[in-house]
């Protein structure tokens, strides 16, 4: 009963014994071993004579097999121990650990003694043979595994940890034949050895991957028995085992073979995964993004599943060594995706990796995890990278700006992570999120002017947050010469907000105080950059919005010799030759701005204004009619995109916005140009009212520019129409734009007026009543509710609101003639002929559309 | 321009114009042979007042219009430098001199923009979604968390069209100027993989021009052809990019980078933060040094046999562990309030691997009480030297493991430090809310457990301030008292301020890492406050 016992005990340490060799527990060998060694001794005799099949070790060999088991653990915790000496490959020295000079005793003792059964003495060899390849003797390494007879050692049916063994065995073979010294000058015994080294390393990738399946079948097993998991998730790779998942394709991509180092990736990515291999599976897939992603292009890809092009396999011969091992198990199944170009395998192989590289990222700060942190950081970060390449190349910012924004939860204090997020949703255009990032960028960064540059320009671009933009101009100068030549754009930001601020401000000491502080800062930026043409531009416009219109024409002139056919330039050139009267040259000029950018509406209402004062509204509403026209086949894709649902239509729409920002008007308010703020603020009132309103779907599509633009159109004809009495058709024509945007002050305003020409005067004014709510700044709609308040007979609030007027833009000579007029009906004479002269001067000045209609943008 | 150079164009010209179309494809074959034709045609293309210009753009457009691909490709190995020659030529005073090249530039944009039937070439790509098996992934062991995550709920693979209703162009125009050439170097960059090494190095030498040209840096450049500056597109700079990536892993790994450096230059001066993202990203994955400099022009990459296993310790914070942490006080707390559904769209759960098997003991033991959970996350949210006080326990604990049993003490070691630090928790813990406590001969026993466990606090807050060891001990002493409802107060109120902490901005710049730096001893202190 007790020797049964006692073999009971026998075969349990033995199965245990297996699984600490298959699972890599070195540390308890040493007590198993121990363990081993008593009950050789104590129930040795009786297994022996029982002869039992499963005893499998007689009195006199349960020491060498003990042996066997030691050296191995002294072996793989010396290994373990000088993993980076092992990974440069820098020979161990018996001298050095103790350990190893233990372990070759035990080896070479069993292998001399030889009372081992065959099976255990291969096990001596294929140990010894990794022991040789660390102390760097390669060739005995090599000479031992052909002793071992590796080629030929079956794996089935044998316990799991001889898998483990052979894999390593093949990958050390292929290792030591490449470091043997070529002694052979023969080319083909070189190619010859070539060949092997990589045959080895694929066998050995296969059985590596097979016995990791293996092995976490069996755990798996075995946890639902004991409840426990015996495996820890983290499954650590002997350094041996991960060069034998690796080197197949690392040598095959060495030799700059694309196509057999991408099929070996491939092959290794397909694989079911274990826990072991999940942080190799983020390694391969990297790599193979990356081979995707810099050596292949899309019309060279071949999918994972077919073949490569016949071109590329003739560049590498295609011996592939079919191999009777067991395959490894892939993912299969009926509707597996597959991708179709790079840039899909790229993009799918990133985001898996990305699921799993973010979530090992180290959080803590603690600074005993600093190193820990900084690779698992740069490991994520380089998939981030690879992402935004990928993505970047397809335009897909939104998606980029999504993926980059979960990388924000380990990005603290990660310069190059923030930025590139900041620089993501600039992209992607979530403007106000790029600010506040950028803001970040800058804490982290400050010497850096590129970064509140980029933030000046979002804010006065989309954002027109001209108090955050002035900031972070002001933060560019200061840094002074450490700017570099970024400083002069610097003042440009700067000048540019304080002209913007000067549109805004309702008072025209402020406005007058803005301007010169713009005219100044923006005179600074010439002077450190005399010959960027931008800069040059907009002290042009800062001139012309002061109207001085000469020396406006001077600097214009000197920024188109350098960009000639910059749409601005050709526009402000435009509305300087008719804010000195030269219609004509005006109009040509309008003209030819207009055939090197067919689409840009906002010159085209330049040219309908030209056109209406050099050749009356009959040929100005050709031009209206053409403005609709080419609306039409350029945004007409609301059909398009109902045919084409699933999806095309979101790529569609991005790429237009690209060209709608160049071309489109800037501002929704037709008469004060650029964007106020408070032009802005009612224009977001109409967008949300007109959501209320609007049941079509058609209309939500698309930015709001567009529509607006078509608005601007319909309400531009209307006021032709109107110029030429034709009040049916200007009615429907401000019904169209109604149909878009029914509380929009522009249409209130336009409603007005053909109110107005119609004679019901109170229904006029009360139009432009509305239309001032909505927006309050809108200087035209004063000036048009001024005259009806004073044709109407209440004097005094028709001057309350043209003095509104004035004020807000003292530039306006239609109010200041309003003004006049409304001053001498009252009797105040003086005043009013203060008031004509002020119109008179301005008059002689004024362009056929303010100045501001030119977007002032960095 | 050498006569022999000239001599070998002219020879070219002639040829092909006599060539039968039986002839085409063995023309094409040999093409590649003429070493000399390629750097004269480069010559012809550079020089705008060559005679030969005309009939050379005229014959490299008859070559890519034929249907042979070789023929094809002979002639978009020329690109950059046609594309560097129309740009130049914009900015100089004479404009009419590079009429043939901007036609043979829409001509080739032209005959591009059209499938085989003359429909307008729609290109599209699908981006994949985790949630959908592929032939890499089992959306099974992606967690369900990643799914959730942002553009990945999505559960259809989302067909994205990025280059479509591309117009015929007759004239190149200040507006489509760039709409034509980034299309053109779409194409380019789709054959890339077929150009020769010369055209890599005209790619770069165009991107270095396009980008520098009219700015200061151009004095620091070796060439001296001075121009103006040269109006970029950011779009076209992006396919830039795109191609000189490929050229610097393909032999041109010093010319690439002075280009990817140009790019940056030029994108940050104007402000173009999508090129310069892009760039900002390559230049950060770059390998430090050459992939292979000893085999110029070969496609040799770098790539060696990493250390997979990020060695990192168990203890650390991590996205996963901070999940598993969840999971598990989730799993209890749906457990004994049963109103709690499990909450699983949190922002940043990361990934959740078959691990959380392993992890997640609630499975394989009977419903616990709320005290369990409560303390339990107490016990997750520790750092590493909590193991020590976790092995302390154990020690405490190890004469009564022998009823569990042998197999127990043999997968000590192989515990994962999550699991090693809840057991034993769990163990004292659980016992008391769960059948002792009726009992009063195991009275003693809970007292050992409160015991140890209060001693575990006593050190887990040993660093911190006396109060929140006074309280800690406290909580835990009271329960020593069979006081169970005291217990459950705790963890309600530490549940509370649990969700308070997470209620804020995940990713609020001011605070950016407010969930994340939950560090253990911050957990701490929110149950100190109690």
């Amino acid at each position: 009963m007790a020797a049964k016992g006692a073999h009971g005990t026998h075969l349990k340490v033995e199965s245990e014994v297996e699984r600490c060799r298959a699972e890599g527990q070195w540390d308890r060998m040493f007590e198993l071993a121990r363990h081993l060694q008593m009950l050789g001794i104590s129930g040795g005799g009786s297994s022996n004579r029982r002869n039992s099949p499963s005893g499998r070790f007689t009195t006199l060999d349960t020491d060498d097999f003990v042996k066997l088991l030691l050296a191995e653990a002294l072996l793989e915790q010396c290994l373990k121990d000088n993993h980076d000496k092992i990974k440069n490959s820098i020979p161990l020295l018996e001298k050095t650990d103790h350990r190893l000079n233990e372990a070759k005793d035990h080896l070479s003792s069993l292998l001399n003694n030889g009372k081992l059964p065959p099976q255990y003495m291969c096990e001596a060899m294929l140990i010894l043979g990794k022991l040789h390849y660390v102390e760097g003797s390669y060739r005995d390494a090599v000479s031992m595994y052909a002793r071992a007879g590796i080629d030929d050692i079956s794996v089935e049916n044998k316990p799991l940890y001889q898998m483990r063994l052979l894999s390593e065995a093949f990958v050390i073979k292929g290792l030591s034949l490449e470091r043997l010294p070529n002694s052979v000058a023969s080319h083909i015994r070189l190619t010859e050895r070539e060949e092997e080294v990589v045959a080895c390393f694929e066998r050995a990738s296969w059985v590596a991957q097979v016995f990791l399946q293996e092995l976490e079948k069996t755990s798996n097993n075995s946890t639902s028995r004991h409840l426990k998991g015996s495996l820890s998730p983290d499954y650590e790779l002997s350094y041996f085992l991960e060069a034998a998942l690796q080197s197949a394709y690392v040598k095959n991509l060495k030799k700059g073979n694309i196509v057999k180092g991408m099929r070996e990736l491939r092959e290794i990515l397909r694989t079911v995964e274990t826990k072991a291999t999940q942080n190799f599976k983020v390694v391969a897939a990297k790599h193979l993004a990356g081979v995707l992603l810099h050596s292949l292009s899309e019309d060279c890809y071949w999918s994972p599943l077919s073949h490569p092009l016949p071109e590329f396999m003739n560049k590498e011969e295609n011996s592939f060594v079919t191999q009777t091992l067991r395959k490894p198990h892939l993912y299969e199944g009926d509707n597996l995706y597959c991708p179709k170009d790079n840039i899909e395998e790229a993009l799918l192989l990133l985001l898996i990796s990305e699921s799993m590289a973010t979530r090992d990222v180290v959080l803590s700060r603690a600074p005993e995890q600093a190193e820990d942190r900084k690779v698992s950081l740069q490991n994520a970060s380089a998939i981030y990278d690879l992402l935004s390449i990928t993505l970047g190349r397809r335009g897909q910012y939104v998606m980029l700006s999504e993926c980059l924004e979960r990388a924000m939860k380990c990005a603290f204090g990660e310069f190059h992570l923030w930025y590139q997020v900041a620089l993501s949703m600039v992209a992607c255009g979530k403007s106000a999120y790029a600010v506040s990032l950028l803001r970040e960028c800058m804490k982290l960064q400050p010497s850096d002017p590129t970064v509140p540059l980029m933030a000046a320009k979002v804010c006065i671009g989309s954002l027109h947050w001209l108090e955050e933009a002035e900031h972070f101009a002001t933060v560019v100068i200061g840094l002074g010469e450490e700017a570099g030549e970024s400083l002069p754009k610097g003042y440009l930001a700067l000048g540019l907000t304080y002209s913007l601020q000067a549109t805004d401000a309702t008072l025209k000491s402020k406005q007058d105080e803005l301007h010169r502080k713009a005219l100044q800062t923006l005179e600074r930026a010439r002077e450190l950059a005399p010959d960027d043409p931008q800069i040059i531009f907009y002290v042009a416009l800062q001139l012309a919005l002061v109207r001085q219109i000469s020396s406006a024409m001077e600097r214009l002139q000197e920024a188109l010799t350098m960009c000639r056919d910059d749409a601005n330039a050709l526009h402000l050139l435009a509305l300087l030759f008719s804010a000195q009267k030269y219609y004509q040259h005006a109009l040509d000029v309008i003209n030819m701005a207009i055939t090197e950018h067919p689409e840009n509406f906002n010159l085209m209402f330049t040219k309908v204004k030209l056109e209406q004062v050099l050749k009356g509204p009959e040929e100005a509403l050709v031009t209206c009619r053409q403005m609709l026209r080419l609306w039409q086949t350029l945004y007409n894709f609301s059909q398009l995109g109902g045919l084409e649902k699933d999806g095309s239509f979101e790529g569609l729409t991005v790429k237009k916005q690209n060209g709608i920002h160049l071309t489109l008007p800037d501002a929704h308010d037709a008469d004060s140009g650029s964007r106020r703020a408070s032009s802005i603020a009612a224009s977001r009132l109409e967008e949300a009212m007109s959501e209320l309103t609007l049941t079509t779907s058609v209309l939500k599509q698309g930015p709001m520019q567009l529509w607006t633009t078509l608005e601007q159109i319909w309400l531009q004809a209307a006021e032709l129409f109107m110029e030429q009495r034709q009040l049916k058709e200007a009615g429907f024509c401000i019904q169209e734009a109604a149909g878009l945007f029914p509380t929009s002050h522009s249409v209130l305003y336009m409603r007005g007026r053909l109110a107005e020409v119609k004679g019901s005067f109170e229904e006029a004014k009360q139009l432009y009543k509305e239309a001032l709510t909505v927006n309050p700044d809108g200087v035209r709609i004063m000036h048009s509710l001024g005259l009806m308040l004073s044709q109407l007979g209440h004097k005094s609030l028709a001057q309350k609101v043209l003095r509104d007027a004035v004020e807000r833009q003292s530039t306006f000579h239609e109010a200041w003639q309003g003004l006049g007029e409304v001053l001498q009906d009252q009797g105040q004479n003086e005043a009013a002929v203060d008031c004509f002269l002020t119109a008179l001067e301005l008059e002689a000045s004024s362009p056929v559309l303010p100045f501001s209609i030119i977007a002032r943008e960095l | 321009m050498l006569g022999s150079e000239r001599a070998v164009v002219e020879e070219w010209l002639s040829e092909f114009k006599a060539l039968p179309d039986t002839q085409i494809t063995s023309y094409a074959a040999t093409l590649h042979r003429k070493k000399a034709l390629v750097p004269a045609l480069y010559k012809v293309i550079q020089d705008s007042n060559n005679e030969l210009l005309e009939p050379v753009c005229h014959q490299l457009f008859e070559l890519y219009r034929s249907s042979e691909v070789r023929l094809k490709r002979f002639t978009l190995q020329f690109l950059p430098e046609l594309i560097w020659v129309y740009l130049r030529l914009t900015v100089s005073r004479d404009r009419q001199s590079n009429g043939c090249i901007e036609a043979l530039l829409l001509g080739i944009y032209n005959l591009e923009i059209a499938d085989k039937d003359g429909n307008n070439k729609v290109l599209s790509f699908t981006i994949p979604s985790l949630s959908k098996p592929s032939i890499y992934h089992e959306p099974s062991t992606i967690g369900s968390m990643a799914l959730t995550e942002g553009a990945l709920c999505q559960h259809d693979l989302i067909r994205v069209v990025y280059s479509d209703l591309h117009p015929q162009r007759e004239t190149f125009t200040a507006q489509n100027r760039f709409e034509v050439l980034s299309f053109l170097m779409l194409c380019y960059n789709s054959a890339i993989v077929y150009m020769p090494a010369s055209s890599y190095q005209s790619l770069c030498r165009m991107g270095s021009r396009v980008c520098v040209s009219g700015f200061p840096r151009q004095h620091e450049k070796q060439w001296k052809e001075l121009c103006g500056r040269i109006v970029l597109d950011p779009e076209f700079m992006v396919q830039l990019l795109t191609g000189v990536y490929y050229a610097m892993y393909n032999g041109q790994w010093d010319l690439g980078q002075e280009v990817l450096d140009d790019i940056i230059y030029r994108a940050q001066l104007e402000l173009f933060s999508q090129p310069l993202l892009v760039a900002n990203a390559m230049k950060n994955s770059l390998p430090f040094d050459a992939p292979d400099s000893s085999q110029e022009g070969q496609k040799v990459l770098k790539v060696e046999v990493t250390p997979t296993v990020p060695r990192i310790s168990r203890t650390a914070i991590t996205t996963a562990s901070i999940r598993r942490h969840r999971w598990r006080r989730e799993g209890a707390e749906g457990l004994n309030g049963g109103e709690e559904s499990l909450n699983m769209n949190d922002a940043d759960e990361g990934f959740s691997s078959g691990a959380s098997l392993s992890s997640q003991p609630h499975g394989t033991k009977p419903p616990s009480s709320s005290q369990r959970g409560s303390l339990r996350k107490v016990a997750t949210g520790r750092s590493a030297k909590d193991k020590e006080t976790a092995l302390a326990i154990k020690s405490n604990e190890s004469p009564r493991d022998s009823v569990v049993g042998k197999q127990f003490v043999q997968q000590q070691a192989d515990l994962s430090i999550d699991s090693v630090e809840l057991t034993p928790m769990k163990k004292h813990l659980s016992l008391p809310a769960g059948q002792v406590v009726p009992k009063t001969n195991s009275l003693s026993l809970i007292r050992t457990a409160s015991a140890s466990s209060s001693k575990s606090f006593d050190y887990v807050n040993g660093g911190q301030a006396s109060t929140s060891i006074g309280v800690g001990t406290e909580g835990v002493t009271n329960l020593a008292a069979t006081n169970a409802n005291r217990y459950s107060t705790i963890s309600l109120q530490e549940d509370r301020l649990g969700h308070a902490g997470e209620g804020k901005e995940l990713l609020s710049p001011g605070a950016p890492l407010t969930k994340q730096s939950r560090s253990p001893s911050f957990n701490m202190q929110l149950i100190s406050q109690v």
